[in-house]
Formats: structure tokens, sequence, C-alpha cells
């Protein structure tokens, strides 16, 4: 007897979701399936994180960046060149009130230095300030209107001026912040829907854990998330999912120790890398459609890993 | 030894001699005081603060009480103890909880259910009369021929002219014989109960021309509220309702703590005395004052409580009910005599308590499902029961399943900062205007507003997501910027109903979103209860021809509002009845058909209890519903956004 391969067919599908302009647009999301289940349009964009507070990065990057990371346009260039990278996400990590405390201002100009200076679709993060961020990422997305960049994120206390500045006003898109629940997760989607923003605007950033740390939490929250979306049909979570797993990955103890402090661990980059990939490989086969990760080899590898898969 | 004056809302003082630092609330406990202390004196709640006048107490500082408060005298009493003499008030805010007693009647939601239920289950075969008779009988004098005892002479009579096989009476009753025969010529009158064909005599007393009139009480024990209907049982008529906070209150809030506090030395005989002796006796009382009549011609009692209630009253430790498997020591009470329980009415007098089917389904749903009744219906119905404890039952004639869930107590306004039972000035019916967020309200009886009860809690947050003043999350919009809002220093926002400021009133009356939160934990608590029985029955919620929702939520209840919560399933609002307390109704019918009290046995026999604790989609369910609808929209189709 022929050997006859059997698909399981879902009611969902997950939504898809436009980011950056022009040619440098690309679009995640749109699957009908679980991930690498049969050719159901599943795939996953690979990003690159940089940040314009380098200082914090230590002694890893300055090898692959130099003196490109100490200004973020140029940092964000080469990233976007070493890794081959889909996208690429700026850090404002020096808005942070309790840390620098850069003005808006200055932090909008390096957002739209970075935008301007590569040709891939561009992710704004936030110092992670629900205050300073409501108003930076209302600011940026404000400035660089007609780029349709990534908000990342909004969370419950800031919802309402991202959402409606983002989302609304200047056409940008959304990433739904929550702490690694299914619930929060869709009530977030909910209010940011009440709030006029369309789904098709919004990404989901569901959280995450360095490999290792309580990672079967994440794959717990990514399977039923998708499995609601999918299986119930359920359009409050049936958004992209977009994960950015640098910080968790590389700050942890296999990645923050140097070679001094932990001499029979060996290299201090290649375990970051590979902490990097081993929870980015995991949230991919969890459901992200778009994952981003800080070392370009990891997503060198995190690409091919996909391609691979997807065969 | 210190003095300790105890001021309570200026309506009345109570002195007391406290012995060198005594906790400051156990001495208010024992003067009788009621200071509402949902955490049983841990610190955590907040609820029992009062002020020093003058004096002095040693305490410590506490989230609880603002510099500003600490400055006018407030502490907590439970981390006070007393170390001088002192003058404390008592505020409105801890005394209004356990409210005074209150003289209602039967709203009317209640009362036409039970005239309703009552013509029903008499066409269904029961007998309309109780099974508390009385007679007026003229027994033959003793000759030295007819020389049989007067106890056989009674029960010849019995007998021969009203045929009964036989009569039972016990020593009190024997003790009265001789010389109540003898009084008045062997005419005597009788009060006996109908025990299919044996008469148990209860009152022999020598005839003085006129039937007296025989009383019974139907007794509703909550966790929260205690109340009593005192029914004339000749006519079947109710003559007056009182209702009271369970006095247990002062001990802990919920079950649990009660629970926890009867472990402790003495906590379970304070317990009873609590019940027992503030709560029951104070009301019976009252009922006769009231109406003007003997507690001796109250001869039966017919109670309903949950089922750590029913332990208390009878002094049976109830500590297994908490801890898994969650066993109660016992589920069918026998008959008793109310004297035996420490309760005044006819020495000879009775009490019945409706069984109870589980550890989290009492008596309080027996007898409410009596009330209901969905146990003679060939459709599907189902009885929501939203008390401390919200409680399930669905069926019909041919099944009943029942769960129950925590709610705490919210909805009978418990833990809320504005919270009250549905007493006189409670808010119960809440409108917002959209355009500037002005209040508008009613209160029963149209006093002014001392509080608000469930109904109007439920009005007032559905009101608030209206007009968009909270979100499904129930927190505040931070950018709204209007007198009625305000934050606290810890940021928690507040919806100001009415306030000394800005009405010109006497109190302040808000909702904080520490409150709507409880809130949307007890509707989520109930949804989820709802929804996870029918799914475990795999029956969609369309089945129900009808949903009966009981509980003292307030004089009435705003269905729309509750659905729009997605406190209560999204069926059409013309299959909902709000029938108010269910257990009283249960306890009253049982009361005045003979064959009530058996009956509700045999319901509680036939219920099928599903234990949602440990029912594996039940949190699940329960933290989806945590939402203001719901995070699952599709289960409200009706409610916009």
């Amino acid at each position: 007897m022929p050997y006859k391969k059997t698909e399981q067919k879902f009611n969902g599908k997950i939504g898809v979701c436009e980011i950056g302009a022009g040619d440098a647009a690309i679009s995640i999301g749109g699957e009908k399936t679980l991930p690498f289940l049969g050719g159901e349009g599943f795939k996953t964009a690979v990003g690159i994180a940089i940040t314009d507070s380098p200082e914090d990065w230590e002694g890893c990057f300055a090898a692959v960046y130099g003196d490109d990371m100490k200004d973020p346009a140029a940092f964000a260039k080469a990233a976007v060149e070493k890794s081959g990278a889909d996208f690429v996400l700026v850090k404002l990590a020096s808005a942070d009130p309790n840390g620098a405390d850069n003005s808006v201002e200055n932090c909008v100009a390096t957002a739209a230095a970075v935008e301007a200076a590569v040709n891939v679709p561009v992710v704004i993060e936030g110092c992670k300030n629900a205050e300073k961020d409501a108003k930076l990422l209302e600011a940026v997305a404000k400035t660089l209107e007609g780029k349709n960049v990534v908000l990342f994120s909004a969370v419950e206390d800031n919802y309402k001026t991202i959402g409606a500045a983002g989302g609304m006003a200047y056409g940008q898109k959304v990433s739904a912040e929550s702490a690694v629940d299914i619930n929060l997760a869709k009530q977030l989607n909910i209010l940011l829907t009440q709030l006029g923003v369309k789904p098709q605007d919004i990404v989901m950033d569901v959280g995450s854990a360095a490999a290792g740390y309580g990672f079967e939490y994440v794959a717990s929250t990514m399977d039923r998330i998708r499995l609601a979306g999918l299986g119930q049909n359920d359009d409050s979570l049936q958004m992209p999912i977009m994960t950015d797993v640098s910080n968790d990955s590389w700050g942890v103890k296999e990645a923050v120790f140097t070679e001094a402090e932990a001499p029979e661990w060996g290299s201090q980059e290649n375990r970051g890398i590979g902490m990097e990939i081993a929870t980015a490989s995991a949230c991919v086969i969890g459901g992200s459609n778009a994952i981003i990760v800080r070392h370009p080899e990891s997503a060198k590898t995190i690409k091919s890993m996909v391609a691979g898969l997807l065969g | 030894m210190k003095k300790v004056r105890f001021n309570i809302k200026g309506k009345r003082t109570v002195e007391l001699v406290a012995t060198d630092d005594e906790n400051l609330l156990d001495a208010a406990r024992r003067a009788g005081v009621m200071i509402d202390s949902p955490c049983n004196g841990n610190a955590t709640c907040g609820k029992c603060k009062v002020k020093i006048v003058s004096g002095h107490v040693k305490t410590t500082e506490t989230r609880h009480i603002s510099e500003e408060e600490m400055a006018q005298g407030m502490v907590l009493s439970c981390n006070s103890t007393i170390v001088d003499d002192i003058e404390v008030e008592v505020p409105d805010l801890a005394s209004s909880f356990v409210n005074e007693m209150q003289i209602t009647d039967l709203s009317k939601n209640e009362n036409d259910n039970i005239k309703h239920v009552r013509k029903k289950l008499i066409k269904n075969g029961m007998t309309n009369a109780s099974r508390l008779w009385s007679e007026i009988i003229q027994l033959n004098h003793p000759t030295v021929e007819d020389n049989m005892a007067d106890e056989d002479r009674l029960k010849q009579y019995f007998k021969l002219k009203l045929g009964y096989n036989d009569i039972t009476l016990s020593l009190n009753v024997m003790k009265k014989l001789p010389d109540a025969f003898r009084e008045n010529g062997f005419e005597i009158e009788v009060v006996y109960l109908k025990r299919r064909d044996v008469a148990e005599i209860l009152d022999v007393k020598p005839a003085n021309g006129n039937k007296a009139v025989l009383y019974g009480i139907a007794l509703d024990i909550g966790t929260t509220s205690v109340s009593a209907c005192l029914v004339n049982m000749d006519t079947n008529e109710i003559i007056t309702k009182v209702s009271m906070g369970n006095a247990q209150v002062k001990y802990g809030a919920d079950v649990i703590n009660r629970i926890v506090y009867s472990q402790k030395p003495g906590g379970l005989e304070n317990l009873r005395h609590a019940i027992v002796d503030e709560s029951i006796n104070k009301l019976i009382e009252k009922l006769v004052k009231g109406a003007g009549i003997h507690k001796e011609d109250i001869y039966e009692v017919c109670a309903a409580g949950n089922t750590t209630m029913n332990h208390l009253l009878l002094g049976v430790n109830p500590d297994y009910l908490r801890k898994e498997p969650f066993i109660p020591a016992i589920n069918v009470i026998p008959e008793m005599k109310c004297a035996e329980l420490g309760i005044n009415i006819n020495p000879e007098g009775k009490i019945y308590l409706a069984p109870s089917v589980a550890s989290y389904v009492g008596g309080d749903i027996t007898a409410g499902v009596f009330a209901v009744p969905i146990w003679i219906q060939e459709g599907f119905s189902m009885l929501v029961d939203l008390g401390t404890n919200g409680e399930i039952v669905f069926g019909n004639k041919d099944f009943l399943m029942t769960c129950a869930c925590s709610a705490g107590p919210a909805f009978e306004g418990g833990e809320i900062s504005c919270g009250t039972r549905a007493v006189p000035g409670a808010i119960e019916e809440v409108i917002i205007n959209d355009e500037d967020l002005r209040p508008f309200y009613n209160t029963i009886g149209h006093l002014s507003p001392v509080g608000i009860c469930g109904s109007g809690i439920i009005d007032l947050i559905c009101e608030m997501k209206r007009t968009g003043i909270i979100n499904g999350k129930g927190r505040m919009d931070r950018t709204l910027n209007h007198p009625r809002i305000r934050f606290d220093e810890y940021g928690i926002g507040q919806y100001i109903l009415y306030s000394k400021e800005l009405d010109n009133g006497t109190k302040d009356i808000f909702i904080t979103e520490i409150d709507i939160d409880s809130f949307i934990k007890a509707k989520g608590a109930v949804f989820s209860a709802i929804y996870t029985l029918m799914e475990s029955l795999e029956m969609p919620i369309d089945v129900l021809d009808n949903i009966y929702v009981a509980g003292g939520i307030g004089t009435n209840l705003d269905i729309e509002n509750a659905i729009a919560l997605g406190m209560l399933p999204d069926i059409p609002v013309e299959k909902y009845y709000y029938i108010g307390n269910s257990s009283m109704q249960g306890c009253y019918l049982a009361l005045t058909l003979t064959e009530g009290k058996d009956k509700i046995r045999e319901i509680s026999k036939n219920m099928t209890y599903m234990e949602l604790s440990v029912h594996p989609t039940y949190m699940d369910e329960f933290i989806s519903a945590c939402f203001i609808p719901h995070t699952n929209l599709k289960l409200f189709p009706s409610v916009g956004n």
C-alpha cells in the first residue's frame, strides 16, 4: 500500500503582518498550521539586535563590530551585513530614566538614523520603563511615519498611548508585550483591538526565557496560543509572534561569565552564541514568526536551520 | 487593668475593663462590639480601622493607615494593644457591614416566587398544610372503672378520634400531663407533630377557649448574613422578616477563615455562641417582640445553611471540610430539639436543618433547589446562588448536577471598601452619565446612601466599563482628569459616587480598583463554574430553559448588566429570574408543606456533586473569565465593545 501523508488541518489561520516600507518590506505570519507541520506557509524572519548603549554589551561584541558599535547607524548597517538578517531591532536603552535618562529627542534621532542607514525593516525597542516608553515610542511613531516600523512593545500600562499613536495615528505596527501567559496576551490584544488598532497591525511579544531557565513555561504558552488561534479559531490570538531572545540568552551565567571567571567552560562568545541558538531555535519551533538575536552567527545559524527544516 | 469605652456610630457605648496589653480587637470581641475583620486579625485587610478619641494605644505602622489618618488617631484594632484608659470610636465603615437588625418584607420577587412555587407543589400532590397541629379536646374523666393512665387516655383519644396509631411524648410533656388534664376538667389543648401515623406530642395545656396560634420560623444561616421569617402555621402567612449580619463575621469573613479560627482554643465554642446567642436568638427575640407573641408559641424552626454553618451551629469540628479530600462530618442532620442547640423557642420545639450534599454544597442549596423548583421540570434549568460561595445546580426532573466555587463576599458587599449588605440606604442601582461621568443612583428605601450593595456594585462596574472609566481588566483610565476620579498615594484608582466634598454628603462612598478586581474574580469564579459544569456534560448553554439567580445581592438585579460584565451566560434575559433568597424560601416551603422536609432530603440524595478544585480545566476557565466580559468574546455575542 502506498504511503499517504496525512496533515492535520486547522480551522484558523495566523494573520499576516507587513513590516517595513517599499523594497524593504517583508511580511510575517500567515501560516495555517503549526510550525514545520507540512507546507502551509510557516516561515520565520530573523532579526538582529543592536543597542544605543554599547558599553553594556561587554567584550564579546567589540571584536565583531569594533568602532561601528559607537554609532548606532553604522552599528545597524554592519549588523545587517554581517548577519544577513531580515530586519533590525534597535534598543533605545539609554532612554531609561533610572539609567542614562537620554532625552526623547535624542533617542528619536537615533531611531531615525538607524532607519535611514539600513534597507531592511526596523523594530524600535524602548527602555522598558512604561511611562518613558509611552512618550518615546509615540514620538518615534510620529517621526518615522510612513516607514512602517514595529514599536516594541506596548504593555498594559501604556498600550493606550502606544496603540493610539503607533497603530492608529501614524500607521506603524504595535507589538503587544505580555509575560508568558496566554490570558495576559489575549487580554492585551483585546484591549488594543477595542481601542481601535487593527489586528493586522499587532504582533505579539509573548515573552521568553533562556533555554534551561524556565523555558517550559514559554513552550507551553506558545503552544497554547497557537492551538487557540489555529484549532479554536480564536481571533484574539491569531497575530504573528515576535520574540527577542537576545537579552535573556546573553543575560544568564553561561553567557556572562568571562573566560577568566570560568576557564573550564571555554570561549565566552561561543557560550553566548550557544545559549542564543538553543533559545531561538526552541522559540521558532514554538511558533515565533520573527525571532531576534544579538550575534550575527546566531542569526545565520537560525536562518539555515529554518531553511533546512522547510526543505 | 485599663478602662476601654467603645462608641459605636454615636448610637451606643460599651465599656469594659481590659487587661494590660490586651489586643484591642480581642477586647472589642469580648465586649460584643462588632468590628469587621475579614482577615481575622492578621493586619492584612485593613478593615478593622477604629479611631482612638482619648488615651493612646501601642500600635505599629501599616500601609492601611495613611499619615493623615494616623494624625486623626486611626489605628488598626488588630495590631493595637491597650496600654492606657481609652475611648474608641468604631466608625461607620466598620460597623455598617454587620448592621443593626433590619425588619423587612420579603421582596416582590421573593413573594411572587413562593406563592407560585407553593401552588405548583400542591398541584404536584403535596399537602397544603404543615405537620404542626393543635386540637382542643375533651377527654373522659377517669373513674374507678375507667382507670387508665393519663397518657393512655390521650393515646386512646388520638387512636379512636384522630386516627393515629400511636403517640410519643417527652419527659417535659409527661411532667405537664396530670395538672394540665385536671385544671380545666380534662379539656386540654394539644400541640403535636404529625409523623405519618404517629403523633409526637409537643405541648399539653389546659384549654382556655381559644386555640392558640402556632408559629414557625424559616431561618437562613448565611456566611455573611442571617435572616429569619416568622410564619403563622395556621394560615401559612409570613408575619415579619428580620435579618442581620452573621455575628461570626468578627472571627473571619469567609468559611475558611472561620474554620481556621475554630481550631484555636475555645474557637469552636465562640463561633457556636456567635451564631446561636448573638445571631439566631437575637433575631427570634426581635421577631417575637415585633409580632407581640410568646416565644413558647414557636414550635418549629426550619433552617438552611452551608455545610460549614451547619457544623458550626452543631459545634462539630469543621476542620476536615477545608482539607483535601474535603469531607464533611455530617450531611443529613436528624431533626432535633432547638433546646439542644440553645435556640430559644418552645422547649419542645424542633429544628430541621436542610441536608448538605458536599463540603461546599450545603443545605442552603438543597433548600434553594426545593424552592425553585427545577426538580419537577421537564426542561433544563439552572439555579445560580450568588453568596460568599457561588453554587450552581443544573438539571431537570431526571437529574441534578451541582458544583460550588469560592466567590468571596463581594456579591454581598463584603470586602468592598464601601460595600454593605442590601439594607435600607444601600445603593442598589447606578447609572453614569456618558458626557460628564456623573453618577445617578437609587438607594433601598430612598434614604441617603450608606454604602453599595451587590446589585449596585454590578451596575456601577458595568457603567464604569461602558463609559470608559475602566477597561476590560478593571483598570481605570489614567488619562481622565475628573473630580470624581482620584488616585491614592499608592496609585490605586478610585471613583467617587458620593462624597462630603462633591455632594455635601455625610460620608464618602467610592469604589477602588482593588474592589473592582475582587468583583472581577468573584464573577469570574461564578461564570467559569457555570461554564465548566455545562462543558463537562457536553451541553451548550442554550439548552437552558431558565436560569434562576438567587442571593442577597439586593432587592433587584439588572440581568443585562450582569451579562455585560460576563458574570452570567449570554442567553436572552427573558429566561432569567432573579428570585432573591432561595434558601429562605425553601425553608418556608418546607415549614408549610407536610412533605417538604422529606422532599429536600430526597433532592439532596439525588444531587451529583462535581468538585471544581480538582477539575483539570477549571483554573484556566477561571483565568479566562477574569476580564470584562470575558477573554473569549464569542461567549458573549450580545455584548458589544
